[in-house]
């Protein structure tokens, strides 16, 4: 180490260094003066050199121009040779021949000739001629033509030439001369050419000083500095070089050389300046690059001798660090142990001593492996040694033994030490007694394992958080409920990164006063919603964690969830309210049935009191009404299935039977052993009454307690049962009462009822046991007889039953009379019925006696029926004929009786069937009646008939047509917009054109529909007739409210009014009905001229039927319409009087009783009228009424007459027929009908007068 | 061919029309069919035309744009090539007498020539330039050239001649009807400058040393260069005319033009 002398050494450095630098500056300076030396000899040479060579050009070119001269001076051969002359001679501007006086003789330019050439300016100047070249001094201008002096004309010509003379002696004596104007700016050309730009400037000189050229650019031709040393050297040596300091003080290199032959100095200068410029460059380059590295050595040197100092100062330090160092092994409260290479101690601290127990004096040169307890694992010091053996440090536990044999346990870290060679030397280990560590990190470890297990198997919400409020830890059930899966990723959370923010608020709320009052939070009870949703209750604890200091720097809580808990809570309380407060009674027995409990609602219904039953069996409630079976079946369910329900019988404490209803359940206990019964029931009597009644009134008709519709049907199923098991018949018979409508139009309703009731009671007297006697409503009543043994047995019952009805009825002050028709229809029958088609057959039937002159009864033949039904064809065949195009629609007209007009036509339609011919719609309609194809077929109808106008239209006939319109078709929905499609297919029809029909009873089914239906079809321009108007019941209030335009008069009535005084009663009320709801009236079914009088005289002018036209195809009824006229009968009737209204009356009964008189000698009736002439219904009215009116009438005494006559007749016949002359007594009714018609001329005289 | 002077009633164009008229009978077939039947093409070249058409002194070889066109017209014909040295002063005597069967050194279109010659379409326009010497200290710039004294060159039967002799108007013409001629008057300082165009202003700045461009200041007289023929054979022509183009447009010509430098005036379309 170098130990001494530091200082001198650290201050060579810079001196040797500055000797270094200072050297080599001197070095290069002379260097760089060496080399401008060198550079200033070579410019010198080289322009010596240029002037060498310049000088021999111009020498070459001169010599070339003399010799030309000396060739055409000597030839003499004219100037086409002097031209030829100049042929690649640039350096000539002219060659002139001189002749006397020296003028130009001949020149390659015919200007020169004639002038006169100088030769006093020519050098050399001699007196005599020579043979030798001569220069001239320059001549301004082009040519000698043109030439003056330069020196004296212009010193700076622009143009110049060099005039050059020679004289040649001829051979044959004489001289010759010839002279060129030489061409200077050849010669300057080239030496711009060999000199480059503003480097050397050459000069032209004559031997007498005269400057000749410049090359100069900036100067003229001729100027030289006159001054020139050149011209004094020339003297003294024909060439040469120097250096002077010229104008300006300017040095320059000057190179000069003589001709050879001609009196011409060459002279090449160059500017010193310009000719350093190299070496000046090259100069600064150098100085520069060594100015550069001697500063970089300089540099270097300095940066050395700091880093000298730098590590002078370092070892400095890590001496007094080896001091400090070796102190703090000395005191080291570590153990320190260094050994050899081979692990023989070498060094032990004192630490080590006190550890172990060993003095450094018995442990040196030992391997510290008698310290190993045998405790530490053989494979720990296997790693330990690889470890170090590999260079590296190993650090870790081993288990030993003190000097006393006591164990210790010691944190080890040995490394191995390595000198600079990089060498082992040594190992050094670092060990701890880490005993008392060891002991307290296994508790606090055991402490942790157990805080964890708590934490994690707690079901509470416990958590500890710090002074920020953040989880140090909690239970894994708050981790869990939180969304994490590990209560560890809790740790440094926030409330708020755990919970939903409104909750986590009200946690740092409330957390407040703990973390800055040190309150603790105290049975709080907190909702919270669960990821299903659903509401839970935590009941939370939270105390403040303080420090030794008693800050708070924490918390811990406690939540606990109470939701199962407090849902317990409440359901017992709800339990105990139902009890207390349930509806129905409660009662809680124990396995015997001993009443544990009952509630109040229990004494409310039984009457008992708690007090009164506790402890006893329920059988005290017991009525008795159930048996012994009963209440056996009931413990077997309770036994085996643990519930049972059902109706029970029992008594109140009042003695009074009631109903109740009970359930009983059996209360398990958790093993699922029955422990109680709970029996709840309630009290149903009263359900049970009205039960009764409901049944009642299900079954049995309100008014006369019979049974109704729905029990018939029962019963009759039951009777039909009963009579296929039996062998028996069955009977139904329909009752419709004749004339109760007129008693309940007449007494009122109270009336009717009161009435109906009466013979609800008669009939059910008239009729046994077995049988039922139903009300299906109004005045229809529906008897089922059964046990017939035959079908003639049900014969008198029926009879009897029509007696029942038939009977006077006394009600308060009134006697009323009604009858029945009865309909019977039998079962069984041939062909399998059941019980609606019975009531049906039987309904038909009552039709039947009803149209046979009622207060009767008719059996209902399935025979005829079968026929009639079997015209029917099926629905299939229907929908065929519809796509084949089988219908067809026929056309009757409608027409104004009296005036002729044809008012209308009404579209019928057929069937075109191909095997039975043309078929009337009853043979089809009946069967499609409730079918939707019933609606298509309507609407085909529809769309025919408006075809079918239009080509009326088209045939100049302009008539309304009427379509019927069935009752499906009515009540669709949309049966006003599907009109309306229709009707704009056509676009052609008018207002009015169009008419539906419609029946009255379909009308009525949905009035609301079909007056909406009716007033929006008159938006459409369709009006409404009321079909088979009379057949239905409407009532005046319907009519009232149908907005109908028409009424068309059912054909029955018009057929038999002439007839039937009935009939022409309806038919006038009918028409009067019209009349005073101002809705036209039209009859159909006028069959004969008298049918069309009696409208006309009771004022119905609107008429169809066979009389007037039968239904035709369309095609025929224009040419109907054209040709038809009325019957001129009825030209003339005007509608008669109310007051003569009676005499038509009186007419038809005289008819009626003609009727009656024929039907009996036909042998058809029992009974003949009255034939005596003041008591048929005829002869009262001329008694009477006709009497009083028109006794004073000259036609009324033979009326009364006539009347007689036809009696006479009448009554003769009679006796004929009676004594066996029934077939000429019949044959002698054409006499009596000629006597009637008299009688009926004359009456309608009567009419006629009163006309007039 | 016929002297005009015989004729010189009737319009020169009349006349050749005239002539053509008489001489395609017996003649029956054109030069074109002659150049096949000879299975040579002969072209007129000025061999001292530089970049145009000239001859190398060291190797006597030609080149120049137009002689690599003559080679290519040859090549298109499918005959053999000669060349027949000519010039501008001897060129419409060389057409007419049958010496060649086309010019090709970019003939400048001049109206004198056209009475006698037929062009094809120029491929080259060039201006007139002007070559002095470096020393010359009298003209520095165009306009010191039409000065009072000053000696201005050109070449005998060039374009020049009759252009430079319209305009000076101070200086004094000088017409040189040697080779190299008017190089020589000024290179020997008999003249100041001769007038050339941009081929030769070229030849001459780079293959001499004293040589100095002068350069009008702006456009000073375009002249359009082409090929010239006899006239009267519109077959010939036309076939010539007909290669120009297809040259034109597969690019010989401007490969041609590019790699003897001339791209500066090549013509446009």
């Amino acid at each position: 180490m170098p130990g001494h002398g530091p200082s001198s050494g650290r201050y060579s450095y810079p001196l040797l260094a500055l000797a270094v630098v200072v050297g080599a500056a001197l070095a290069t300076g002379y260097s760089l003066w060496r080399l401008r030396a060198e550079a200033l000899g070579q410019r010198m040479e080289s322009t010596a050199l240029l002037a060498r060579a310049l000088e021999d050009h111009l020498t070459q070119s001169l010599s070339a121009i003399d010799r030309t001269l000396m060739h055409v001076a000597e030839s003499d051969n004219g100037e086409t040779e002097l031209v030829l002359a100049l042929r690649n001679a640039p350096y000539l501007r002219s060659i002139s021949l001189l002749a006397g006086q020296d003028r130009i003789s001949a020149s390659s330019d015919a200007r020169n000739l004639g002038v006169r050439v100088d030769r006093a300016g020519f050098l050399p100047a001699t007196p005599d001629r020579v043979e030798a070249p001569r220069i001239g001094d320059l001549m301004a201008g082009r040519d000698f033509h043109e030439a003056s002096l330069a020196s004296r004309v212009d010193p700076a010509p622009v143009l110049a030439f060099l005039p050059l003379l020679r004289d040649v002696l001829r051979p044959g004596g004489g001289w010759a001369s010839a002279v060129a104007a030489v061409n200077v700016d050849y010669f300057l050309n080239f030496y711009a050419g060999h000199l480059g730009e503003g480097k050397a400037v050459v000069h032209l000189l004559r031997y007498d000083g005269r400057p000749l050229l410049n090359s100069h650019a900036g100067e003229a031709l001729g100027h030289t500095p006159a001054d020139s040393p050149v011209l004094q050297r020339v003297r003294q040596q024909e060439s040469g070089h120097f250096e002077e300091t010229g104008a300006g003080g300017r040095s320059r290199l000057t190179a000069y050389r003589a001709s050879r032959v001609y009196p011409l100095i060459l002279v090449v200068q160059l500017d010193k300046d310009q000719a350093l410029a190299e070496w000046r460059m090259e100069a600064r380059n150098t100085a520069t690059t060594v100015a550069a590295v001697l500063l970089a050595v300089w540099l270097l040197v300095g940066l050395y001798q700091r880093r000298l100092a730098a590590v002078d100062r370092a070892r400095a330090a890590d001496q007094e660090h080896l001091r400090t160092l070796s102190r703090v092994v000395e005191q080291s409260p570590v153990s320190i142990v260094i050994t050899d290479t081979a692990g023989m101690i070498q060094y032990v601290n004192p630490r080590f001593e006190s550890v172990t127990g060993y003095a450094a004096g018995e442990v040196l040169g030992r391997n510290p492996r008698f310290l190993a307890s045998g405790d530490t694992p053989t494979e720990d010091y296997r790693h330990m040694w690889q470890t170090i053996g590999r260079g590296g440090t190993w650090q870790g536990e081993f288990h030993n033994r003190r000097k006393d044999g006591s164990r210790f346990w010691e944190m080890a870290t040995l490394s191995p030490v390595y000198n600079d060679a990089g060498q082992l030397i040594h190992y050094v280990g670092v060990k701890e007694d880490i005993t008392e560590r060891k002991q307290a990190h296994a508790r606090l470890a055991e402490l942790n394992r157990d805080f964890i297990s708590f934490l994690e198997n707690t079901s509470d919400f416990i958590y500890f958080k710090d002074a920020a409020s953040r989880f140090r830890f909690c239970s894994q059930t708050l981790a869990r409920i939180t969304g994490h899966a590990s209560w560890r990723d809790m740790i440094g959370k926030h409330d708020l990164e755990v919970f939903p923010a409104d909750t986590a608020r009200i946690y740092v709320e409330e957390e407040w006063p703990i973390f800055h009052e040190g309150r603790p939070l105290l049975n709080k009870i907190d909702p919270y919603y669960d990821e299903q949703g659903r509401k839970g209750w935590v009941l939370t604890n939270k105390w403040p964690l303080l420090d030794g200091e008693g800050r708070v720097v924490g918390l811990f809580g406690m939540s606990r969830d109470i939701t199962e808990l407090k849902a317990a809570q409440e359901q017992l309380q709800l339990a105990a309210s139902v009890f207390t407060h349930s509806q129905e009674g409660i009662m809680i027995t124990d396995l015997e049935g001993n009443i544990i409990d009952v509630n109040a609602a229990f004494t409310r219904i039984t009457g008992f009191e708690r007090t009164d039953v506790l402890g006893r069996n329920p059988r005290l409630l017991s009525s008795g009404r159930q048996g012994p079976s009963f209440y056996t079946a009931m413990w077997s369910d309770l036994v085996e299935r643990g519930y049972w329900s059902g109706e029970v019988w029992n008594r109140r404490k009042s003695g009074e039977v009631f109903a109740m209803l009970q359930t009983i359940s059996a209360v398990r206990d958790e093993v699922g052993q029955p422990r109680r019964y709970v029996s709840l029931f309630s009290d149903i009597t009263e359900f049970k009454e009205h039960e009764r009644q409901l049944e009642q009134i299900a079954h049995y008709d309100a008014l006369t307690r019979l049974p109704n519709r729905v029990l018939l049907a029962d019963r009759l199923r039951l009777g039909m049962a009963q009579a296929l098991r039996r062998g028996q018949r069955l009977a139904v018979a329909y009752l419709d009462l004749d004339g109760f409508k007129a008693v309940n139009d007449g007494h009122g309703h109270q009336t009717g009822d009161n009435l109906l009731i009466a013979l609800a009671a008669r009939m059910r007297q008239a009729l046994r046991e077995g049988d039922t006697l139903a009300r299906l409503g109004g005045d229809e009543f529906v008897a089922v007889l059964v046990d017939l043994d035959d079908s003639a047995d049900c014969v008198p019952l029926l009879t009897r039953l029509l007696g029942a009805v038939a009977q006077p009825t006394h009600l308060n002050e009134l006697v009323l009379q009604v009858s029945a028709s009865i309909g019977v229809s039998l079962f069984p029958q041939a062909e399998e019925v059941d019980a609606d088609q019975l009531l049906r057959q039987a309904d038909q039937a009552m039709y039947q006696a009803k149209l046979a002159g009622k207060n009767r009864f008719h059996v209902f033949d399935a025979a005829q029926d079968r026929s009639v039904r079997g015209h029917n064809e099926t629905l299939e065949r229907i929908r065929s004929a519809m796509e084949q195009g089988e219908f067809v629609l026929h056309y009757q007209p409608k027409v104004n009786l009296r005036s002729g007009a044809v008012v209308g036509a009404e579209a019928l339609i057929r069937w075109m069937h191909p095997e039975r011919g043309l078929l009337s719609p009853a043979s089809f309609l009946p069967v499609i009646e409730d079918h939707p194809l019933a609606i298509e077929l309507g609407e085909w109808v529809i769309d025919r008939a408006l075809a079918d106008l239009d080509r009326w239209k088209t045939a100049g006939l302009a008539i309304p047509v009427s379509v019927n319109v069935g009752a499906l078709q009515l009540q669709q929905k949309d049966f006003v917009a599907r009109l309306q499609s229709l009707l704009s297919a056509h676009p052609g029809r008018g207002s009015g054109d169009l008419e539906l029909e419609v029946v009255e009873t379909s009308a009525l089914e949905d009035l609301a529909h079909v007056s909406q239906v009716i007033a929006d079809c008159h938006r459409l321009g369709v009006d409404f007739a009321l079909d088979d108007f009379g057949t239905g019941y409407s009532s005046l209030t319907y009519l009232k409210h149908l907005p109908v335009g028409q009424l068309k008069i059912d054909q029955t009535f018009v057929r038999d009014m002439l007839d039937d005084p009935d009939d022409l009663a309806i038919l006038e009320g009918v028409i009067g009905l019209a009349n005073a709801f101002r809705r036209r009236v039209i009859a159909e079914g006028v069959e004969t001229r008298e049918h069309g009088e009696m409208l006309l005289r009771l004022g119905c002018e609107l008429a169809q039927g066979y009389g007037i036209a039968r239904p035709m195809p369309a095609d025929g009824l224009p040419t109907w319409a054209a040709s038809w006229r009325p019957d001129p009968a009825w030209r003339n009737l005007a509608p008669v009087s109310r007051d003569d209204l009676a005499l038509l009356f009186a007419e038809v009964e005289h008819r009626a009783w003609i009727v009656a008189l024929e039907t009996y000698l036909r042998g058809e009736q029992d009974a003949p009228p009255p034939m005596d002439a003041h008591q048929c219904r005829f002869g009262h009215w001329l008694d009477g009424e006709g009497g009083r009116r028109y006794a004073a009438s000259a036609a009324f005494q033979p009326i009364l007459a006539q009347h007689g006559h036809i009696h006479a007749l009448a009554t003769e016949l009679l006796a004929q027929a009676r004594q066996g002359g029934r077939t000429e007594a019949l044959s002698r009714l054409a006499e009596l009908h000629g006597q009637r018609d008299a009688l009926l001329d004359q009456l309608n005289g009567l009419l006629a007068e009163d006309d007039d | 061919m016929l002297a005009p002077s015989l004729f010189r009633p009737l319009p020169d164009r009349l006349l050749i029309l005239l002539l053509g008229f008489v001489l395609a009978f017996p003649v029956h077939c054109g030069r074109l069919d002659k150049v096949l039947a000879a299975g040579q093409v002969r072209v007129c070249v000025w061999p001292d035309y530089y970049g145009i058409s000239f001859r190398n002194p060291k190797t006597q070889q030609l080149s120049g744009i137009d002689v690599d066109m003559a080679g290519e017209l040859a090549r298109d014909l499918g005959v053999g090539l000669r060349f027949v040295d000519s010039s501008f002063a001897r060129l419409i005597d060389d057409l007419l007498q049958d010496r060649c069967d086309i010019a090709m050194f970019a003939i400048g279109i001049t109206p004198q020539r056209q009475e006698k010659l037929r062009f094809t379409r120029p491929h080259l326009v060039s201006d007139i330039f002007a070559i002095t010497t470096r020393s010359n200290r009298r003209i520095r710039t165009w306009e010191d050239i039409d000065q009072p004294g000053v000696v201005v060159a050109v070449a005998k039967g060039t374009l020049h001649e009759p252009v430079m002799r319209e305009r000076l108007k101070r200086a004094t013409l000088l017409v040189t009807a040697t080779p190299q001629g008017r190089e020589q008057e000024v290179e020997a300082g008999r003249a100041d400058v001769f007038m050339t165009d941009f081929p030769f202003s070229r030849r001459m700045l780079e293959t001499t040393d004293w040589a100095r461009l002068v350069a009008p200041p702006q456009r000073y007289h375009l002249t359009p260069y082409a090929w010239a023929v006899a006239p009267g054979d519109d077959g010939w022509h036309g076939r010539v005319e007909a290669f120009l183009d297809q040259a034109r447009r597969d690019g010989r010509l401007i490969r041609a033009i590019r790699q003897h430098k001339l791209d500066p005036i090549a013509a446009g379309d």
